[in-house]
Order: C-alpha cells, then structure tokens, then sequence
C-alpha cells in the first residue's frame, strides 16, 4: 500500500478541485477572534471533506495583524485529524524561513500522522520583514528553498542529510511512503517556473487573469522533461451573495497587494487585469463568484485550459471560498454548494464537451 | 492542600519497535488515539516529548501530535513534556505554540528541557555550551512574543509582532523539567513551574526544598513517573516493552558523545520492575502513588499540581497499551482523588 503512488496522482485525465485560502484571518485582533477564526478553519476543512473536494491548503505567512497563519504544519496536523478523505497542502508554505532540519522533521512527522495525505507547495517568499526577524537574508531565498527540497527530499529516502558545517543525520521517522511527499513550486516570474519544471513534482500557478496564467502554464509543461508533473490553478472565488463577500476578498486583496508592494514584487498591470465592482468596492475581474451557475461559467475556461495542457498529469484547480468578515455560516454555505453544486456542473460540462468533440471525430 | 490537582499521560514518544515506514505511522497514529481515549477515560490532560535522529522515531516534532489531538478532543489538556527548547529559533517556537493554544482553545502547557545529547546539538547548529543561555533566552521571548510586544532574535534579527496571539492571556505556563540542582534552582527562578523525572522520593523531597527558596506562590509542582496497569500478571505482560524504555534512557545517560547511542536498543528483559517503575494492578498501582500525591499535594502554595504517567511502551500491543491507559482512568485516578476530596 506505501508503494502506490501519492492520491494527487490519482486521476490525472480530470480537473479536480480544493479549497485553499485556509488563513484564519480575522477582522478582529483579539485573543478570542484569533483562537475563534483558527478553529473555524478547521470547520471549513471539514466542510470541504464530503462534498466533492480533493485537497485542503493551509498557508503561511508571519506578524500579519490579521492573524495569517504562520505555522502550516500544527494547523494542517490539526486538519489531517479532522478530514480523513482529503489530501492536506500547502499553498504556499515558505520553507526557507526555517532551519532545513527542523522543517523536514515537521513535513515527516505530519506525512506520518496523515498516512501520507500530505502535498507540498512551496514558495521563495518575498515580504522582507519575515527573511529579517529570522536572520535571514532574502538574496538567498531561492538557494533556501532548493536546500529544503533537497533536505525532504533526502529524508523521505531515509538518506542523511548533509549539510555545510554540520555533522550528517538520518531523520527518523521518515515518509509515509518512498517517494516522500510530493512537492510544488509556486511563482511568478520565468525563473521561478524554471525551477519548478526542474526540481519540482509540479507547478502552481498564482491568481492571476486566464491569459497571463495560461501562458505561465504552458510555458510550465514546456519547460518539465516528464509528462505527468502536476499543474494546480488558483482562484478566488466565493458561492452566494456577492454584497456578502466584497469587504472579505477587498481585504485580503489589499494586503497581498501591499506586501508585494513593499517588496518590490509588484506586478506588470498586465498580470493584474481588470476589476469588477460589486457592493461599492471592487475586487479583481477573475473572481469566481455568485451563484453556482456563475461560478460554473467563470471557472469553465480556465478547467478547459487545464485538460488542454497535455501529458498524463494532475490539473487541479484550488478554491479560496472563505473570507474574514463573512458570518461563518455563510462561509460553510459557499463550501458546500462549490462542492456539492459547482463542481458536479463543471464536471457535466466538461464531459458534454468531451463527447461531443470524440462523437465529431468519429465522423 | 496546594492548587488544583491534575493527572496527566506523558511520555507520549511514538517510538516504533517495527521500523517500517507503516511502522511508525501506526505508532505515531496510536499515540493520538491513545489521547483520544484518555480524555473518556478521565484524564486532563497529555505530553509528548522530543529527541531526534533516533531509529525507532522518537517523536521529533512534539507540538504536531498535539494538534491532531486537540482537534479531536474538547477540554483535554495538551502539553509538551520535554520540548528541547535550546533547538529552537524563540521566534518560530512562539508562533507554533501561539497558533496551538488558539486552535485548542487554550489548552497548551510548554514543558521545557535542556536536552543532553550531543549530536542534537550539532545538527541544529547549536553549540552545547550555549544551552543554558538559550533556554533562559527562548522563555524570554515566548513570554514577551505572548505578551504582545515586539521581539528579536539576537543581534541579527528584525523585531517582529507575531500574530495570531496564543488564547491565554499570557500565554501558556512554561514548565521546566530538571535533575540537577542548578536546573531545579533555575525552574524555580524562571520557569511557571517545575516537573520532576523519574526519582525516588527523597530525592523529590529535597528537591522541593530548592525549590522553596525561590519559587513564587503561584508555582506549579509536578511528578513525572514510570507506571504500567493491567488487572493481572502486570510485570509478565509490561516487562519486556518497559525493560527497552529503561535501557534506552540507560544508555543514553551513559554514553552522551557515542555515535551509537542513537541506535535501536537490544531487547534484553530486565528481571523485575527498577524501583523507580510502579507496575500492578489498579489497587497496587494507587497504593503506590498515595505518597506521591500526598507530597504533591502538601507543598504549599496555589499552583496547579500534575501527576504525569507514562503508561504505554513501544511494542506492547495497542489493547494492552489502551487497557492500561483505561485502568488508570477509570480506576486508579478515582481512587487516588478520593484521597484528598
């Protein structure tokens, strides 16, 4: 049973779904807001374990006063717990942040727990503060990253690990199965996609309109020597009243917007597209959201992009359906209608689609 | 009678004696049900602890276990044991254990230790003789990281806020588990409370009066202990699963700088319990607690008061672990409670 290839790779002929965003931001910054929204990410997981979703995605980043998680490894130990059917990820995680021992040990131990449900996607990282009050230095983040690879990769051999310096160790316990869990690589830029058509198991691509995206996607499947890397898309998205959900997606646009800023990674306004405007705010023309049939019509071209892609690889497309400032209940509700309507109509259209391209070349 | 009187499962390690890769995930997916089941039984709470790079898995990663549990439990109590706190960046430390008590609710205790082997040292990059320095270092930025306040790490970190903030007001109590004089001295002088590991108790008694000196009022108080319950024939069925815990630990003390000491141990049967394993039957088992508790619950003060069990061992098969896990619980907790109600 260890032997069989991780459950990513399960179907990799059809798109198939996840639900990310699971960041326990809050619009409150009180103890009991913090310890409230961390509990109710973990509901949300569990909404998404029975309804349709492949995949949950923790993330990470740090000192944020909204609350963003920094730990992804305790919060997806705690979610493992709670959806047994579901592969548990990241979206991303920043592992040069942390010492390459100690991390591997984390992912090892929670790859145990999980019975190797877990799925990596990593990223360089980019806010300045986080390199800085680690003691860090953010010119290294691209060789950090590579170390971590290199270092999960080494202990899911059960090989040592060998770095400058420091004795060699074998981490104990190591993966759930041989090949260790799988790891994605998150980026923008041309380089960032080059290394993961290199060093990773696969590619996942940032919330950005179809076109730019598509193009990164391509340029992905191009660039990998194997025909079954993985290819993961991103999306805002939210299923219900759009009035509901425009401060939520605002305020967490803005601060993604504000950290890249900051950093001097903005993007081209290329990359950036068009706004929609809905409530008084605006949020970004690709947001997936309203009713399922919206959703269904926004989210159809980008599932044809995915299939369009060849080779024998995962397409995935994961969801960010919650938001702070939206009442809970509502945030489970437009969960459970993405699973339970969104996807099974995605899933009719792209077959329809499918059968009646094979009937025309049967003509 | 001290403050609130608590009973822990500790030693929680998810050591495999079958090192396969399914091997230690059984183990490591026991331990979270075994916690599961002490919170029905009764228990408070539960404790894991670290080391690393050893064959048979000992639990790297102690907070992670935790999390699961806390996700499948509602009041129960979640603490590290040891967590070898000189390992860890006290920035990244504060986070994890922040981001634990929120999703619990509150419900974390952070028992620190200084650790001892040599080989950990080295693969964190930590020099061994720095350890003390970090330790008091790392409970100076948790508490200040919980309070709110910016903290750095050394010279060359930035001050940060981390966020989110743990759910209890100051954070969870820091525990400190010492033997030696100076590390009890220092519990009393830092620590929220000081754990006891495996001794006789004498030796626990004149500990107490190190630690009188300069504990606080509010000071938390606990034992650690070696025990095994099953209705019958208790040292038949424990003994060769005990007898490798003993001997691990045994030479690990011995032999800090040998390269080997990280392998699995040789299982050689130890013919009766070492004096300090309590094993029976729930009876004797609480016969032989009763003095613990009583000095436990007689030092002054309004601290909490913990009495942690190690209950399982690797290699005992999971209905026997869980039957002695159920004992305790069911019967040798009612029984010592009764004592002092």
């Amino acid at each position: 049973m260890n032997s069989e290839r991780h459950p990513f790779w399960a179907d990799p002929g059809i798109v198939t779904f996840g639900l990310t965003g699971l960041t326990a931001q809050t619009m409150g910054q009180s103890r009991e807001h913090y310890s409230q929204e961390i509990a109710l990410s973990i509901d949300y997981a569990e909404a998404a374990n029975d309804v349709g979703f492949n995949t949950v995605w923790s993330t990470e980043h740090h000192f944020s006063d909204d609350g963003y998680m920094p730990s992804p490894w305790v919060h997806l130990s705690a979610i493992a717990a709670r959806v047994p059917g579901l592969i548990i990820a990241t979206s991303v995680a920043v592992p040069g942040l942390s010492d390459p021992v100690r991390l591997t040990e984390d992912i090892m131990v929670l790859d145990q727990l999980s019975q190797g449900r877990l799925l990596l996607g990593f990223g360089v990282g980019y806010r300045r503060i986080e390199f800085a009050a680690f003691g860090l230095e953010r010119s290294k983040r691209a060789m950090l990253l590579t170390e971590a690879v290199e270092a999960i990769r080494s202990a899911s051999a059960h090989s040592p690990i060998e770095r400058n310096g420091r004795p060699p160790v074998v981490i104990t316990p190591p993966s759930y199965r041989p090949g260790g869990p799988p790891i994605l690589l998150g980026a923008f830029a041309r380089s960032g996609i080059d290394r993961a058509a290199a060093i990773g198991d696969g590619y996942l691509g940032p919330d950005i309109p179809l076109e730019p995206l598509t193009r990164r996607l391509d340029w992905f499947a191009s660039q990998a020597g194997t025909e079954d890397k993985a290819i993961v898309a991103c999306r805002s998205g939210f299923v219900g009243e759009k009035s509901v959900a425009t401060t939520g997606i605002r305020h967490v646009q803005r601060l993604y917007a504000r950290w890249l800023r900051d950093s001097g990674d903005e993007l081209p306004a290329t990359d950036i597209g068009s706004t929609e405007t809905a409530g008084g705010e605006s949020v970004p023309g690709h947001t997936v959201w309203g009713e399922p049939e919206d959703v269904c019509d926004q989210l159809l071209p980008l599932a044809r992009a995915l299939i369009a892609i060849p080779g024998r690889r995962p397409r995935h497309i994961g969801v960010r359906l919650t938001y702070p400032g939206i009442e809970p209940a509502l945030n489970i509700r437009s969960i459970e209608r993405f699973g339970r309507e969104v996807i099974p109509m995605i899933r009719s259209r792209l077959e329809s689609n499918t059968n009646h391209e094979g009937a025309n070349n049967g003509d | 009678m001290g403050g609130l009187f608590t009973f822990g499962l500790g030693g929680l390690t998810g050591q495999a004696i079958n090192q396969s890769r399914s091997g230690y995930s059984s183990s490591l997916r026991a331990l979270v049900e075994l916690s599961v089941a002490a919170e029905e039984y009764g228990f408070d709470s539960v404790w894991t602890s670290e080391h690393h790079f050893v064959d048979d898995g000992y639990l790297p990663s102690p907070l992670l276990p935790l999390a699961a549990i806390a996700a499948r439990t509602e009041r129960l109590g979640i603490g590290t044991q040891v967590l070898l706190a000189p390992l860890y960046p006290p920035v990244k430390l504060a986070e994890d254990v922040a981001v634990l008590d929120a999703l619990s609710d509150g419900r974390v205790t952070l028992g620190l230790g200084l650790g001892y082997h040599e080989r950990e040292y080295h693969a964190f990059g930590v020099p061994a003789g720095h350890r003390i320095g970090r330790l008091s270092q790392c409970i100076e930025v948790l508490r200040t990281a919980w309070s709110g306040a910016p903290v750095a790490i050394g010279k060359e970190g930035e001050p940060a806020i981390i966020r989110p903030l743990p759910k209890q007001a100051q954070g969870p109590d820091i525990l400190l588990g010492a033997i030696a004089e100076s590390g009890v001295r220092r519990a009393g002088r830092i620590g929220d409370g000081y754990v006891a590991p495996m001794m006789s108790l004498g030796g626990f008694a004149r500990r107490l009066a190190w630690l009188e000196e300069s504990a606080r009022p509010d000071f938390s108080l606990g034992v650690y202990m070696h025990v095994f319950v099953s209705s019958t024939d208790a040292w038949a069925r424990g003994r060769s699963a005990i007898s490798y815990v003993e001997q691990q630990y045994e030479t690990w003390q011995k032999a800090h700088s040998d390269f080997d000491q990280f392998r699995t141990v040789e299982r050689a049967d130890l013919t009766e319990p070492p004096a300090h394993v309590i094993c029976g039957n729930p009876d004797e088992v609480a016969e032989r607690l009763k003095p613990w508790v009583e000095a436990l619950a007689g030092w002054p003060g309004g601290g909490r008061r913990y009495m942690i069990t190690r209950l399982t061992y690797p290699g005992l098969p999971t209905d026997i672990a869980m039957e002695s896990v159920r004992l305790f619980g069911s019967e040798v907790i009612p029984a010592l409670r009764a004592g002092f109600a």
